[in-house]
Parts: structure tokens; sequence; C-alpha cells
């Protein structure tokens, strides 16, 4: 039997004035990075801050580590770091003074953690500097950083890209994938930036106006998908012919001259190494994944106003 | 239990409206002597001695300690609401109610250290200026002792008052506003009140409010002085329990 962090079942969230969630039926397997799709205001937050403890759930379960009782979750609970909406901090205290913060909460007696993870998030450097003078994606970064104080195993994010640049949306997903690979870390993710939860996540959940939709898996959803890597070099005769060598997979050239790489999503680091060591000059290399939006905005019955 | 108020003291150090409040409450009594002692020497009267200025101290304070714990409140408790704080406090698995003690218990250790600085430090500079000097009424010592046991009783039960206010309120600027409010004008109110309705008067006068303003009297008999600790002991224990309801029923925005 597979192991789940999580099962919600019909979980249900009702304000005096609508409904946030519908009879959710939700699974998170042990390891797994879950995407969380849907629009503002489809429910994403909402669940996550039920799990979270921050909201009441007004009818419907869940379980949490296999763990059922009101008090059985709140232990739980310890074994999960989280970051809902913006990063929740103290605006007067340093980057290390909040993570002392959240260290003392926890009861974690290594102090050494706190510059390993601030190192990890590229915020060693902040010193005195209170965080009221970082910017969003310096806070962003820092609530990662106190979410995964005390090893975590189940990671909540709710909209972790937001006030990143690309470099630090590229960062924060090699690090996502190191945790998740490395430590088993299982994620639940919600993002603005399909593209990006394309490359990351194992499964998916797809929710509307409260009501989940689908969840897949990555394979399922590329099936559907068909993800590709664009790729456009200097030489595309001689970048086919090596790719159709040595990464066997499909591929469609374009007219404009770049090439549409399927079925190889998975490994882009491998693939542009092999151009790059053939001597081809990489000119666009991408991951594309308009197939997801295209895929999302059929799902949800084809309105979007993100 | 303990990580929770480690982390809660924590915060109270290093929050910076904290440590204003806190050069208030040593400066204010400073400040409050060099205008008595020139007001004083006009008039040809001596400068105050160390047991004087203490009730100096513990007068000024009914009003000072009152405002604090209100600016607090709203800053220390209600804020964390706006800065997301509380959210990581909430889901990092403990329940509701240790999570409002372990805030509680810190608010409190700060209020009872605010309330205990503008007595001490106006005895301390009356005490350098001219002298301790002494009580005809009571032993300096008994009154001193009892005087701050019972202030730092009636700051833990205000500080559970407040705390109920500053949790059920998202905005630091309503917790405040609302703290001030009813600590400056409770007393008039209240005294008016009692005035037209005997049942209020006896209420009232049986409150940690009127009791509180009855405490620097220097003869207190003994059933009074029982009457003050248990109210402020019962006091604190119903508001904290009420905070704690209030808590857990709270959704975290």
């Amino acid at each position: 039997m597979e192991e789940y962090v999580l099962q919600t079942r019909q979980l249900t969230k009702q304000y005096p004035k609508h409904t946030a969630l519908t009879q959710v039926d939700l699974s998170i397997r042990k390891g797994s990075i879950y995407g969380f799709i849907g629009q503002n205001g489809a429910g994403k937050s909402t669940l996550m801050r039920i799990i979270s403890g921050l909201a009441f759930p007004s009818s419907g379960s869940f379980e949490l580590f296999g763990q059922s009782s009101a008090s059985g979750i709140v232990q739980a609970r310890k074994r999960m770091g989280v970051t809902i909406e913006s990063p929740a901090l103290l605006s007067h205290l340093t980057a290390k003074g909040n993570m002392e913060v959240r260290r003392l909460q926890k009861g974690i007696s290594d102090r050494a953690s706190l510059d390993k993870l601030l190192n990890i998030v590229g915020l060693d450097h902040t010193g005195s500097k209170p965080v009221k003078e970082f910017s969003l994606g310096m806070k962003q970064r820092l609530g990662l950083a106190i979410a995964l104080l005390g090893d975590p195993e189940f990671l909540i994010l709710d909209e972790p890209t937001n006030g990143l640049d690309p470099v630090g949306v590229m960062e924060l997903r090699q690090l996502l994938t190191k945790l998740n690979r490395d430590t088993g870390l299982t994620i639940l993710i919600s993002s603005h930036i399909l593209s990006e939860l394309h490359l990351l996540a194992t499964h998916y959940g797809i929710i509307h106006q409260g009501k989940l939709l689908e969840q897949l898996t990555a394979g399922e959803l590329n099936e559907k998908c068909r993800q590709y890597l664009h790729i456009k070099v200097d030489d595309s005769d001689r970048a086919v012919e090596i790719l159709m060598d040595q990464a066997p997979a499909k591929i469609n050239r374009m007219p404009d001259g770049s090439i549409r790489l399927y079925e190889s999503t998975e490994r882009p680091g491998a693939i542009s190494s092999l151009l790059a060591a053939s001597g081809l000059e990489i000119e666009q290399f991408m991951p594309v994944s308009d197939e997801l939006e295209r895929y999302f905005i059929q799902k949800i019955g084809g309105n979007s106003h993100d | 239990m303990i990580n929770l108020i480690r982390s809660e003291l924590y915060k109270l150090r290093h929050d910076p409206l904290y440590q204003a409040l806190l050069m208030v409450m040593i400066f204010a009594p400073i400040m409050l002597y060099v205008m008595f002692y020139f007001v004083g020497s006009n008039s040809g009267k001596p400068p105050m001695t160390g047991i004087q200025s203490f009730v100096v101290g513990v007068q000024a304070n009914q009003i000072l300690l009152k405002i604090s714990l209100g600016i607090l409140a709203g800053f220390f408790i209600s804020k964390e609401y706006a800065s997301g704080v509380m959210k990581i406090v909430c889901s990092t698995g403990y329940s509701r109610t240790r999570i409002y003690l372990a805030k509680l218990a810190a608010f409190m250790l700060g209020a009872v250290a605010l309330s205990l600085l503008c007595p001490l430090i106006s005895m301390a500079v009356g005490s350098v200026v001219n002298g301790f000097g002494s009580l005809t009424e009571i032993t300096a010592a008994v009154y001193i002792g009892r005087t701050l046991a019972l202030t730092a009783l009636f700051a833990a039960a205000f500080t559970a008052l407040v705390a109920v206010l500053a949790i059920c309120s998202t905005e630091a600027g309503v917790t405040v506003g609302a703290a001030l409010l009813f600590f400056l004008f409770f007393d008039q109110i209240s005294e008016s009140l009692a005035g037209l309705i005997p049942a209020y008067r006896t209420v009232y006068d049986h409150s940690v409010f009127k009791l509180f303003l009855q405490m620097m009297e220097y003869r207190i008999a003994g059933e009074q002085v029982l009457l003050s600790v248990l109210t402020a002991c019962l006091t604190a224990v119903v508001f904290a329990l009420l905070g704690m309801f209030a808590f857990n029923k709270k959704e975290i925005k």
C-alpha cells in the first residue's frame, strides 16, 4: 500500500457568502512534488490554510501523516514547513533573527543549521540588515529557509515564486528538486507560473471554483500536454543528427530552424550539455509548457482571468 | 510549551516598541522627580526622599502602565496577524491553547517588568538625592514589598484582559485605540455609573480597576489585600480562559 502524507476526504469550506472548497478528495504521496494549479480564488490557499491549521473545515476530514484526530494532526504539523501567501517575517529583525524565532519555537538545539540554511538560500551575506530592507525576492527566500528549518518531511509552499527574478525562480526549482531527491521531502506547491510547475512537479491537482477537477501524475500530464524542449542552435542539421543518435526522442524541425524535442524534457541539463560538448552554439534553449496552460484552461472550461 | 515561551520572549526582547517602553518607564520617573524637585525648591520644600518618591512613582504608574499595556498589546500580539507571523506560529505543531498561553506568559512577564520599573526607579532617584526616608504609618519594607507585589499582580490581570482584545483584533491600531479608550475612561465612566446604580458600585469596588487605584494606601486591611490578590488572580485566569477560547475559534487570515 502506498504511503500518503496527506489525504483529504470530502473536505469542504463554506463561508457565509461563498463556498471555498467543495468535497475535495486530494491525495499526496510521500516523496512527491504536488503541483497545485488553480486560478486566484480557486481554493488553493484555503486548502493549504486548513492543512496548516489556520482555518477549520466546514465538513469533511483529512489525514496528515496518517493522523486524523485533532491532537494527532497538531502533532503531525511538527513535521511540516509552511509558507502561505506571503513570507511571514518580523520586519525589524535580521534574517538570522527571524530564523532564531523559528528555531526556538521548534526547540532545535543546532544553531549552525541557521547559517547553513541561510547559505543555501543565498542570504548568508545579509548580516545586520533588517528584513524591512529586503526585496520581495529576498523575503521569499528567507520564508523558504524558515520553512525548511528542522528538516521537515512535508513542505507547503503557496506561490513561493512571487517576487523572485528568473534566476531566483530557477534556483528555487533546483533547490526543491534537490531536497526532494536527496531527502525524500514531499512538497505541495502552488504557482501561477505553470511552466515552472511543469519542470518541478511529479503530480498535479487542478482545482477550480473550490472543486478538485483532476489529479494526475507528471507522466499522465505529459502525455496529454506533450511538453517539449525548444532548441535553437547555429547548426540545426548537426544538432538533429546528434540528438537522433544520442538522445533518442521525438524531434520536430520547425520552419524557423528551431528544434522541438519531445520526451526528453525531464533532463534538459543533459541535452544542453550534449549539444555544447559537440561544439554547437546554443542560441535558444527552453522547456515550453504552453500546453499545460492550454490543458489547464481547457480543463477549467476555457475561461481564464489570470 | 517552554520552546514557545522562549520564542515569544525572544520576540519581546527584540521588539523595538518594547525597548522604547522600557526606556519610557526608566526616564519618566527621573523626569518626574526632576520636575517635583524644581517645583518644590521654588516653594521651599525639601526634595522627596526615596520612599516619598516611590509613592509618586506608584501613582504615575497607574496611568503609564495602562497606556503601555494598550500599546504593547497592539504591537506585540495584533500586529502578528498583519505580518503573517501568526500563521507560522499556528502551523508549527502546537495547539492553539499552548500558543495563546505562551504568548500571554511572555506578555505578562514583559508587562510585570514594565510595571515595576517606574516605582523602583523613582525610589532609587529619591534615595540618591535625599536619602531613603521613612514612613510613620507602616514599615517601609512591608509597604514597598506589598505595593510591588500587588502592582505585579494587577499588571498580570490587566495583561490578560487586554490580550483578549489583542487576539480578537487583527489590526494593531484598533487594539491600541480600543485599549487606550477603555483604560483611560473606564474608571471615570464606572464612577459615574456606580453613583447611579448601587449594584454596579459593588461590582466596580471589587474589580481590579478600583482595587488597583487603592493599593498604594499605606494602611490596607488584611482582607483588602486578600481581596486584591484574589481579584487580580481571578481576573487573570478568567480572561486567559476567554482569550484561549477566542483564539481556538479564530481563523488566521
